[in-house]
């Protein structure tokens, strides 16, 4: 039988973190990622599930056994409680007797809570989340985090891999890494591609504030054969934030080996977003090895718009492409995803 | 009657209490019976006056018959409402009638002679629930007695220095019936009264321009007249022009002398004895004025042959016609004559220079003759890409071949729209429509005969015109074939064979060597067997060697008449011909082959329960090695029946791709309940096998309280909500707060800001549930959810909030606050057994919360600005006033930028830019919160049910995706850079049970 039915569920909590010097006020449901956890909580702890259950009504109540301490003092048992109807927001209802936990907590006068809400609240405490907490608690703000973070990067556990690249790009001091760590941040990105894992979002962004021209190698071939699926709008925004030169240059490289019209399609997307003149030399080799019309039209369009001479396509593409790219290259009204302005 | 606002509130509260308690059932709104699902909108039966009546009385009432009992209070201005064609509204009542099913319309006073419409919304709803679901509008005119009345014309009585080259416009006061205008009703007349032929179109409805085939003549009086009265113009309603229009005028002189531009036979050519010889000006020319030694033909020994001088409409073509046949083997001259003495044009301009040719009159005095017709005469079956073409048996004059002595006609006359062409060294002609023909139509493709029509080189005409006839297959759609190996492949394996998979049965008598081969590809035949298989749907060739290695291949399949066809006539338009290099190896490699249901991944694809009918069977296949799967070779096999559908009944039913095959279950083919399993197959192009894993599923006869809908599903969008108390609705203050829209509102852009960005949200939110913008359905996988921004009265509906701060969190927070971190909060309603859902409360705070959105993204961009520009800040640097933007309504172009119909192309590069800025963050705004949107409205139709299928959705104990995806619309969290950058979607299993192809338990 189904027991929850009718039941309210608060929805939707932020992935990504912030504000790591800020003291959140006690009502509200930050987000989770063990660094913000971590960095919020006034006390960190290995805890133990030792009773669920028996609150007062309506009420969830569990009562945990710190045994260990790895940040701030605790008492040595901590009873927690939230409204028991299920949803997002709340983080005790999945929790059982024995489990053990990182528990990050934050003082309420004389009790505690957890520093957030939801299921990823209260963590539990396999060994490897155990030793990314440790570390995390222990590392100071700035590069020694950005270390610790670098390195989970590559962890096994999802919970410790995901978190660490969520939190990445809240870290102001990012551009100052060593190429050693760069070179980690786009190996994590190129496993999380693939994998369309849920840090990819923030990996992509981490390597737009990297402005690291080697993850344009790990995004293009991805964007431009359609694998990136759902992302592919990510890849493409954030290829063209890091390094026009590189991307035009990379791009370049590829035009005659593009096998598809759709993936030519892809390639002139990306060229036609460029800057000035940097698109120029890819896209007169898209024009020469495109034989679709369309793309040849789309290609010379930008190419007029780019500021390239007529009489330099004159002799490339036969008239009537000349005179559609024309038309083409006329200022367009923007399309949009939602909004209708028209 | 209708659930009211107040229903829904009372039964909210009550889900508290219970929720409280430890979990209750829900009461009201549910079905709980057994009767089988389905989705059903109310329809409008009949309406009086019907859609473009006239002559409705100005005392009318109107009225609406419906196929329900309708709901009282829908019965609002907002849903049943009155305008002029204009847009002028009109007061009207409604009401009830016939038992409910009936509306009467009562307007207060409708206006005679006046064109109105009657609108109803979508959200006209019925007792059982059902709503319109799409927008209807009846449009009529009410009594008109008043005969139209010209009001305009592009000539005065009296005028002159008229254009003699111009066309002229007549203006009406109201529409026409275009019946009534013709020759006899509007005409132009020399002044010996003799008519001058016109061309005559209606534009607009009342507008009539007249274009004069023939050049006027200069300096000429001419009369332009409408007739009135009796036999006059009429309007729509019938009611004849009172006052006729005459115009007398004088048109501009002309001094310009004409110019002969072409004489047919060309110079020197052996023509027939029965040519006509033709001269061409570059105006129109008065055939009067040609006198015997203006125009003559004489022979060799000077013997006049009399002509008799035809014109074409435009008078600028004159064909001359010897009074007998020519005699053969002499020498016959054509003598134009130029100046003095020499036709003129219709000004009376004199013809300045002529011409002499000259000819030598053969013996070939035969017609042209038709040899070979395509389609056949009374060919069936045609296809709808057909371009017809006749073979003569000599070629034809280039000149005599065009759009008016070449015409194909459908069965109402029709002209259908095309090019004629002249091919085949001029021995053959082709019609090219510009669209595909209708289907099941009959055609009459006509070749003109006469002086008018087709003619040999020599001028050799035929007697009469020719029809050939045919008859376009009933199917409307043209063959689509995937072709492999593929266009430009290389390493295929030298065991391969050839696949051609099209997406419906093909007529096996259509293909053998001669439509489907292979060569090398310097056109060395390669041997090779023929079938077709998988009932039709697809054809192999299979070399009787292996293929060579490392060689170019050309594999050919035939388009057009003589090609491939299907069964029910269409074929390619072209030839399919790719050309693929061999590698130097065998295939041994097995392909990966895996089959689920309703597109869902491994990890959730057992053991669902689906409907008898409607769900999707799902092959995928890969050949990693060499990309050489082969898609005629998809076998599903059912097992679970005793007589169930064949792998060959089923493979020509499904949807084939080059890697996927997919199965919708369609309702003629319904499962009976029962315990099933899917086993797939499928083999790569040299044979090798790929078998996937078996998907056990149950199906079950759905029950009402088991699947989310029973119809369409309304949901109040609710942007007017004031939850923080400041006087102002939440939904703005997010907006002023981003900077879209300013306090004082000093040039006027709040609200168009206000609709846009609301709009835009509910659109994101449709699109999600696979709905246009508007919300109207886009097929049968569209869900059955229908936002709106306004209150729809009288149906049960959801509401939830949009927009401000989570109301469980501190209120008074502005930039530079801490979030709570909560985009939304809704209730989770399972099965969705409630249709009344309020997700508007604050305690516990209900609805989609943007403001907390806004606070996030600004408490991140303060902490890493500026080392680094974040997406959100990338937008609202421009316009958020606490971010030193400039808010819309303060830049100096923003009541033009922001305004409807803003030119943009015409724009300077200032407001090009500021209208990028505006709207670039207006639309990620938009998408991100339709997102959340979706996302709650998703909870309270019940997702995401715990557990594994068939029990839930495979959510997690918070009610959400268990191991979410990267761009899973119900993931337990969000951010920002993803909500505006990936193209989300609700994951499989979720997305099956919101189409009602998945019944939970």
């Amino acid at each position: 039988m189904l027991t929850f039915l009718h039941t309210r569920v608060p929805v939707l909590s932020l992935w990504v973190v912030a504000m790591a010097a800020a003291r959140p006020a006690a009502s509200q449901d930050e987000a989770s990622a063990l660094a913000s956890l971590v960095g919020r909580a006034d006390v960190v702890s290995l805890a133990r599930a030792v009773r669920v259950g028996d609150g007062t009504p309506g009420q969830l109540q569990v009562v945990l056994r710190i045994e260990e301490t790895l940040l701030g003092t605790a008492p040595a048992i901590v009873t927690l409680s939230e409204p028991e109807e299920r949803g997002c927001g709340r983080a005790l209802l999945a929790v059982a007797t024995g489990q053990r936990f990182v528990a990050c907590l934050r003082r309420q006068g004389e009790n505690f809570a957890l520093v957030a809400a939801g299921a990823r609240a209260l963590p539990l405490a396999t060994a490897t989340v155990v030793a990314h907490v440790r570390a995390l608690a222990t590392a100071a703000a700035g590069m020694p985090r950005l270390t610790v973070l670098i390195d989970a990067l590559d962890s096994d556990d999802a919970r410790v891999c995901t978190d660490a690249a969520l939190a990445l790009p809240l870290e102001p001091t990012l551009p100052a890494i060593g190429a050693d760590q760069r070179a980690a941040v786009v190996a994590a990105l190129r496993r999380a591609l693939p994998a369309r894992s849920r840090g990819l979002p923030s990996l992509v962004v981490a390597c737009t504030h990297l402005g690291e021209s080697a993850a344009i190698e790990v995004m293009l071939p991805s964007y431009l054969d359609g694998s990136s699926g759902p992302a592919e709008r990510l890849l493409a925004t954030a290829m063209l934030q890091i390094d026009q030169g590189a991307l035009a240059r990379a791009l370049g490289a590829r035009i005659d080996r593009l096998a598809s019209p759709l993936e030519r399609a892809r390639a002139l997307t990306l060229l036609d977003a460029m800057d000035g003149v940097v698109a120029r030399a890819p896209l007169q080799a898209l024009v020469r090895a495109a034989a679709e019309r369309g793309t040849r039209v789309r290609a010379c369009a930008c190419l007029l718009r780019n500021g390239a001479p007529e009489s330099d396509l004159a002799g490339v593409v036969e008239p009537a492409v000349l005179d559609s790219a024309r038309q083409a290259a006329k200022p367009q009204r923007p399309r949009f995803r939602s909004i209708r302005p028209e | 009657m209708g659930r009211t606002t107040r229903d829904v509130a009372a039964l909210a509260a009550c889900w508290l209490v219970a929720a409280c308690g430890g979990g209750g059932a829900g009461t009201g709104g549910s079905n709980g019976s057994d009767t089988p699902v389905t989705i059903g909108d109310l329809a409008l039966l009949e309406s009086s006056p019907a859609d473009d009546a006239v002559q409705v009385a100005v005392d009318s009432s109107l009225w609406l018959r419906f196929d329900g009992v309708l709901v009282r209070d829908c019965l609002t201005p907002e849903n049943v409402w009155l305008t002029t064609a204009a847009g002028s509204a009109v007061a009207a009542a409604t009401s009830l009638a016939g038992a409910g099913r009936e509306v009467t319309i009562t307007p207060s006073a409708l206006a005679p002679e006046t064109d109105y419409e009657l609108h109803l919304s979508p959200f006209v709803c019925d007792t059982n629930g059902r709503i319109l679901a799409d927008s209807r509008t009846i449009r009529f005119r009410t009594l008109d007695q008043r005969p139209p009345a010209l009001s305009g014309a592009s000539v005065a009585d009296a005028q002159t220095g008229v254009d003699r080259l111009a066309n002229f416009v007549l203006t009406f006061d109201e529409a026409l019936a275009p019946a009534s205008i013709d020759a006899t009703t509007v005409y132009l007349r020399d002044v010996f009264g003799s008519d001058y032929p016109c061309a005559l179109t209606l534009v607009d409805g009342y507008r009539v321009v007249v274009d004069p085939l023939a050049d006027l003549a200069g300096n000429r009086r001419y009369v332009l007249a409408v007739a009135g009265g009796a036999r006059g113009l009429t309007d729509r309603a019938g009611n004849v022009l009172a006052q006729g229009f005459r115009a007398t005028f004088t048109t501009a002189p002309d001094t310009t002398a004409p110019l002969l531009q072409e004489v047919w036979p060309p110079q020197e050519l052996v023509i027939s004895p029965l040519a006509r010889p033709e001269i061409v000006f570059n105006e129109s020319v008065d055939p009067a004025s040609i006198e015997p030694n203006s125009v003559a033909l004489v022979d060799d020994f000077s013997n006049v042959y009399p002509l008799r001088i035809a014109a074409d409409p435009s008078k600028h073509r004159l064909r001359l016609v010897p009074s007998s046949p020519l005699p053969k083997g002499v020498g016959v001259r054509l003598s134009v004559a130029g100046g003095a003495g020499a036709l003129t044009d219709l000004s009376g301009n004199t013809l300045g220079s002529g011409s002499l040719s000259r000819w030598t009159v053969g013996n070939d005095d035969a017609p042209p003759a038709v040899v070979q017709v395509h389609p056949a005469i009374d060919a069936e079956r045609v296809s709808l890409n057909v371009r017809p073409h006749l073979t003569f048996d000599e070629p034809l004059d280039s000149a005599s071949v065009h759009a008016g002595s070449v015409v194909l006609r459908d069965a109402q006359g029709g002209v259908v729209a095309g090019a004629v062409l002249l091919t085949a060294g001029a021995t053959g002609i082709e019609v090219v429509p510009t669209a595909n023909l209708r289907r099941a139509t009959t055609y009459t493709l006509v070749v003109r005969g006469g002086g008018d029509g087709v003619r040999d080189r020599a001028g050799n005409t035929l007697s009469t015109d020719l029809e050939f006839r045919f008859r376009a297959a009933d199917d409307a759609t043209l063959p689509e074939v995937i072709l492999l190996p593929a266009d430009g492949a290389t390493a295929v394996p030298t065991d391969s064979h050839v696949s051609a998979v099209f997406d419906s049965p093909v007529d096996a008598s259509t293909v053998s060597t001669d439509t489907l081969f292979l060569s090398t590809r310097n056109g060395t035949p390669v041997a090779g067997d023929v079938e077709v298989v998988r009932g039709g749907r697809a054809a192999r060739f299979t070399p009787r060697s292996p293929l060579l290695a490392g060689t170019w291949y050309r594999l050919t399949l035939r388009g057009g008449i003589d090609g491939v066809r299907e069964i029910s006539g269409n074929w390619l338009g072209v030839d399919e011909v790719h050309e693929f290099r061999t590698g130097f190896d065998a295939d041994i490699q097995a392909p990966t082959v895996r089959v689920s249901l309703n597109a869902a991944a491994d990890l959730r694809k057992q053991g669902m329960q689906v409907p008898a009918s409607g769900f999707t069977i799902d092959v995928y296949a890969q050949d990693p090695g060499n990309y050489a799967f082969d898609p005629s070779s998809f076998e599903v096999t059912l097992l679970g029946l005793e007589s169930g559908p064949t792998a060959d009944q089923i493979y020509a039913l499904a949807t084939v791709t080059r890697d996927r095959l997919s199965w919708r279950v369609p309702t003629d083919r319904a499962l009976p309940p029962g315990e099933y399993r899917i086993r797939a197959a499928g083999r790569d192009l040299s044979g090798n096998l790929g078998e996937a894993e078996t998907v056990s599923f149950t199906v079950v006869a759905p029950r009402a309280d088991k699947v989310p809908f029973e119809r369409t599903h309304v949901v109040w969008v609710r942007t007017d909500l004031d939850r923080d108390g400041n006087g102002r609705s939440d939904f703005v203050d997010d907006l002023t707060k981003l900077g879209f829209v300013i306090d004082g509102d000093p040039r006027g852009t709040n609200q168009r800001m206000i609709d846009i960005l609301r709009a835009g949200i509910v659109a994101q939110a449709h699109h999600l549930f696979d709905r246009s913008a508007s919300g109207a359905a886009q097929g049968d996988g569209s869900v059955a959810i229908r936002f709106t921004d306004r209150r729809p009265a009288g149906v049960a509906h959801m509401q939830i909030a949009l927009g401000g701060l989570d109301p469980e969190a501190p209120r008074q927070r502005d930039y530079g606050d801490e979030s709570s971190g909560v985009l939304g909060r809704a209730f989770f309603d399972a099965y969705n057994r409630q249709t009344n859902d309020l997700n508007i409360g604050t305690n516990p705070g209900l609805g989609v919360f943007p403001g907390e959105l806004f606070l996030f993204q600004a408490s991140i961009h303060r902490r890493v600005y500026p080392a680094f520009i974040t997406s959100f800040a990338r937008r609202f640097l421009n316009l958020a006033p606490a971010m030193g933007g400039t808010p819309v309504g303060s830049g100096d172009d923003d009541a033009i930028v922001v305004a409807a119909g803003f030119d943009y192309v015409r724009a300077t590069s200032e407001q090009r830019l500021r209208y990028d800025a505006i709207f670039r963050a207006a639309d990620e705004w938009a998408t991100a919160v339709g997102i959340v949107l979706a996302h709650e409205v998703g909870h309270s139709v019940g997702l995401v049910a715990e557990g594994p299928s068939p029990l839930g959705l495979y959510g997690d104990a918070s009610l959400h995706d268990e191991a979410a995806g990267v761009a899973d619309v119900m993931a337990p969290a969000v951010g920002y850079d993803s909500l505006i950058q990936l193209d989300y979607a609700f994951r499989d299993l979720d997305l099956a049970y919101l189409r009602q192809r998945l019944i939970l338990k």
